[in-house]
């Protein structure tokens, strides 16, 4: 290990990025451990916890900004569209599905019975899939198994928790998952069989587990619609104007508004009436845990919802990093990203790939709106959320240079921890100017400024340094 | 040939701006017309115009002028405002997202410059730097409005400068994604409790104090009489700063402009120094921004911090870019119409919150799809589409909701050619008016009941809508049909090749 981070090191294409990775470890370790010097040890690990969520939030919604620009070198400014259409979609699913809580397993013969309902179908359909396998050729059994395994979910759940509409919107997530694997060019088999086993463990865990299960479908669900969203308006509406980058910008900036708007439309009430799907006032998405609930770590109290969302995070994010770098469609998108023409002349299609990015990237952001639209301070829940975080995406990708991923890894992390470090600030700064008969007045550092916090260090890099820490100039054409 | 004339050449040049000389006369005789059309609606033999008139009437259009006066204000605000960004962003190439920061400024100073004293004396809460600015201010420079007016615009200039200096050194894209985050910094600045930067915070200042001098609130008649002043002493501003970015534009400092925008590179080996073109685009720009946002805080009599919201920046954007980019006047022109629409039907659509910014978005996606480069340059078939269909449009709804109890034999002789003219489009109007006030009455839960205004309105729009495509494509349908049938064009010796 040591060795390959001293061949790392000394390696050439690294040579004139020395200096900003010194600088950007020595920011990241004064960062972290600066709440330590200001106050006690719990509250310091509360700040570094919490400074590491915010950067996974940030690095969710921006990785996709990136990406898309790193693949069709154009400025998708529509991720606020998303990351609302996602947010508010789940709660319109979660509104859609009526859902009572407290199944009483606690009386065996209810449990005993749903059991048998349940695990007799169960073995049925292996034993029946295991024959099939056997006696007829494979791509016919993986077509059937792709259209069952939706349905299996669906009878389920339907059984199970007694409201269609929760089955329906299962046994779509897992079609989604079976049709993502489809499209993605992944190798056919694990993939189907898979997703066959999720939609089997899918009644199993809800009897376990109760809303969890279904919650996890609702999110999976929300996030494919979006990306869907972004591919469909990344075919038909961008493709038609890529060459003017400018131009792709005004749109993706028009269709936020569009998608930010119509969700205004949606959630008020007209005229006094009260046709509004959302209802107006305080929205509430219940989550995978209740929201009050504060779970303790080494002596620092975080909300669960924000760990669990960590946790998410993080395994989403080490999925596309293992998607990117050892799958084929992953290969094409890094060919993709180098040289488009290049890349089209080995076969690529390069307007598959586009479509496969904006997916992705927007997916993401609509993940990260369903995990964090029920805590995070910046992003109020109202309808026009979304212009906070194209902030986010912009402020990371301009401080971590376009076009390169681990300059936006980088960057995220640093704002994390300087806007969460800021809000622990308290100070006053105490000036005496005699002149203007002013004796003393002070400013006092707050938690309220943490929202100035990126706009700030966007300055700052502007004048430091204005293509980013990481990033290339500009090739010439 | 001989050579031209003295009056032969200014005939031929004015014959060339005809539009726009139409345009400008309307414009100044606005409230006069309104009253002529109020004298020709009186006549009621002439049943047209008596209904015609009245329709308007119901609509909003004609009988009170005060409301339509402001709208024209309005209108002419925006177009100024979108001019200045078309002169940045259109002819220069950077593209700037946030103009709203000078919109916003310069309103902010235009209330400090004019009431420093106020701001003291009511004890508004500031920090230290603008608490000295504002003193200083108090001492040395308190100014009338007029002269603020002015100066404060020239003050956002001063930002544009500093700004420019720094953050025009991007290329692009990327100063296009930076320009959205300045005037997000003052915003949250703003609503900030504790840096507070400018007074008001969160809720604005109301009560600006007016350049006008108001007339007496005894006066029945005084809130015309403020409208009309304000209208003009706008249309005396509108005409000054777009006649003066239009000399700019189409002389050689535009030239320069246009240069850097279409290569910055090629531009640099010829001699031009392209920071400091660019650096002179973006004081202009900023200086008419912030006219434009102290003739807002007028027509309110507030500011807040709203005005510098991303909402309000992409208001030029999206007018610029559906009127068509690099032309001044096209924005400006588009800016009227938009508004004007927007005003009309404040009552009928748009009254759902958050409607207006949908439709702007669905027409700018409209416009970058399919004409490409805006309406003023959209191509003559195209031109012709848009009025063709409206005038459909309006022939129908005269046609649909005429009072055919009493006419004379003229009117029904002249409501009969416009409906054998329009013939076929006829069912298409009646199916889509019905579908669309369904919709709307249903989905949208609007009131809509027949003969009203806003049911003249809705059924308007929705006409518009259906009717322009269908002008678009009537032409060349029937060129197909008669190709079809005849083989060959019956015309004297033309050929035109199916297309």
């Amino acid at each position: 290990m040591i060795i390959m981070a001293l061949k790392f090191w000394e390696s050439d294409s690294f040579q004139e990025e020395r200096l900003t990775m010194i600088t950007v470890i020595i920011t990241i370790i004064v960062l972290s451990l600066a709440p330590f010097a200001i106050t006690d040890p719990t509250t310091a690990f509360q700040t570094f916890l919490l400074g590491i969520i915010l950067s996974a939030l940030y690095l969710t919604t921006s990785i996709g900004f990136s990406l898309i620009f790193g693949v069709a070198k154009q400025f998708k400014l529509s991720v606020g569209g998303y990351y609302v259409i996602g947010a508010y979609m789940m709660l319109f699913l979660q509104n859609a599905i009526l859902i009572h809580f407290g199944l009483s397993l606690n009386d065996p013969v209810t449990s005993g019975l749903l059991l048998t309902i349940l695990i007799i179908p169960i073995v049925i359909i292996l034993v029946a899939v295991f024959l099939l396998f056997r006696y007829f050729e494979e791509q016919f059994i993986l077509k059937i198994l792709l259209v069952f395994t939706p349905i299996i979910t669906l009878a389920g759940i339907t059984i199970l928790s007694g409201s269609f509409a929760s089955g329906l919107f299962c046994g779509l997530s897992v079609a989604c998952m079976a049709l993502a694997g489809w499209y993605l060019e992944f190798n056919k088999r694990p993939i189907i069989i898979i997703i066959f086993l999720i939609s089997i463990l899918n009644p199993i865990f809800y009897f376990i587990f109760n809303f969890s299960i279904i919650y996890l479908n609702l999110v999976i669900v929300s996030t494919f619609f979006t990306a869907v969203l972004a591919m469909l308006s990344d075919r038909y509406l961008i493709d038609r104007i890529r060459e003017s980058s400018v131009n792709v910008m005004i749109i993706t900036f028009a269709l936020a508004i569009i998608f930010q708007s119509f969700v205004t439309l949606m959630s008020y009430p007209k005229n006094g009436t009260e046709f509004s799907i959302f209802g107006s006032g305080t929205h509430n998405i219940s989550t995978i845990v209740i929201k009050s609930d504060i779970m303790n770590i080494l002596g620092a109290s975080i909300n669960t919802v924000k760990v669990f969302s960590l946790i998410v995070f993080i395994m989403v994010l080490i999925l596309l990093f293992l998607f990117i770098n050892y799958t084929r469609i992953g290969l094409a998108i890094k060919a993709v990203s180098q040289d488009e023409v290049a890349a089209s002349l080995a076969g690529i299609n390069i307007k598959k790939i586009t479509m496969i990015v904006s997916g992705i990237g927007m997916g993401l952001v609509a993940l990260a709106a369903v995990l964090t639209s029920s805590y995070s301070a910046t992003p109020i829940w109202n309808p026009n959320m979304g212009w906070a975080i194209l902030i986010f995406a912009i402020v990371v990708v301009t401080l971590g240079g376009m076009g390169s991923l681990s300059g936006t890894v980088i960057a995220s992390f640093i704002l994390g921890l300087s806007t969460v470090f800021v809000s622990i600030l308290h100070y006053t700064l105490v000036i005496i100017i005699p002149y203007y008969n002013i004796t003393i007045f002070s400013i006092t550092f707050d938690a309220t400024y943490a929202v100035l916090v990126p706009l700030v260090i966007v300055l700052l890099v502007m004048i430091i340094k204005p293509h980013g820490l990481f990033g290339k100039k500009e090739e010439q054409n | 040939m001989a050579k031209e004339n003295f009056y032969q050449k200014i005939s031929k040049k004015l014959n060339q701006k005809k539009y726009f000389i139409i345009m400008i006369l309307t414009l100044i005789f606005l409230p006069l017309l309104q009253g002529v059309v109020e004298i020709a609606g009186s006549y009621p033999n002439i049943f047209i115009l008596s209904d015609l008139y009245s329709m308007l009437v119901q609509i909003g259009l004609v009988g009170n002028n005060t409301l339509m006066l402001q709208f024209f204000t309005l209108a002419m605000i925006f177009a100024i405002f979108t001019a200045s960004w078309d002169m940045l962003s259109g002819y220069t190439g950077q593209f700037n997202f946030g103009h709203a920061l000078f919109f916003g400024f310069s309103a902010y100073f235009f209330y400090i410059f004019t009431s420093a004293n106020q701001i003291i004396k009511n004890g508004y809460e500031l920090n230290p730097i603008s608490k000295i600015i504002v003193e200083l201010i108090n001492q040395y420079s308190l100014l009338p409005p007029i002269e603020a007016f002015f100066v404060s615009a020239l003050v956002s200039a001063l930002l544009a400068f500093f700004i420019g200096l720094i953050a025009l050194r991007l290329k692009g894209a990327y100063f296009a994604l930076v320009s959205l985050i300045l005037p997000l910094i003052f915003y949250y600045a703003i609503l900030n409790q504790n840096l507070n930067i400018f007074p008001g915070g969160e809720f604005g200042i109301s009560n600006i104090p007016n350049i006008i001098p108001q007339a007496n609130p005894n006066n029945p008649l005084a809130s015309q009489i403020n409208a009309l002043n304000l209208y003009y002493f706008t249309l005396l501003i509108f005409f000054i700063s777009i006649g003066f970015m239009m000399l700019v534009a189409y002389s050689r400092l535009g030239d320069t402009f246009q240069a850097i925008r279409e290569d910055e590179e090629a531009a640099e080996s010829i001699g031009i120094n392209t920071a400091i073109y660019k650096i002179l685009a973006f004081v202009i720009s900023a200086y008419f921004a912030g006219i434009a946002g102290n003739l807002f805080a007028q027509w309110q009599s507030n500011v807040f911090p709203t005005m510098f919201y991303t909402t309000n920046s992409f208001v030029p954007i999206i007018y610029s870019v559906i009127g068509g980019v690099g032309t001044i006047y096209g924005g400006a022109l588009t800016a009227i119409i938009i508004t004007l629409l927007m005003q009309l039907y404040v009552t009928v659509v748009f009254n759902i919150v958050g409607s207006d910014y949908l439709i702007y978005g669905l027409g700018l996606i409209f416009v970058l799809l399919y004409l490409k480069t805006g309406i003023v340059r959209a191509k003559s078939e195209q031109k012709r589409a848009m009025v063709l269909g409206f005038l459909f449009a309006v022939s129908w709804i005269l046609i649909s909701n005429a009072n055919y109890s009493n006419m004379n034999t003229i009117d029904m002789i002249v409501l009969a050619i416009l409906a054998i003219l329009t013939l076929p489009l006829i069912p298409f109007f009646f199916i889509a008016g019905n579908i669309g006030i369904f919709v709307l009455n249903n989905f949208l839960s609007l009131n809509l009941t027949v003969n009203s205004a806003s049911y003249i309105k809705a059924l308007f729009l929705i006409d518009m809508v259906v009717g322009i495509p269908l002008a678009y494509y009537y032409p060349k349908i029937f060129k197909k049909i008669r190709l079809r049938i005849f083989g060959i064009w019956p015309s004297i010796g033309l050929y035109e090749p199916e297309q």
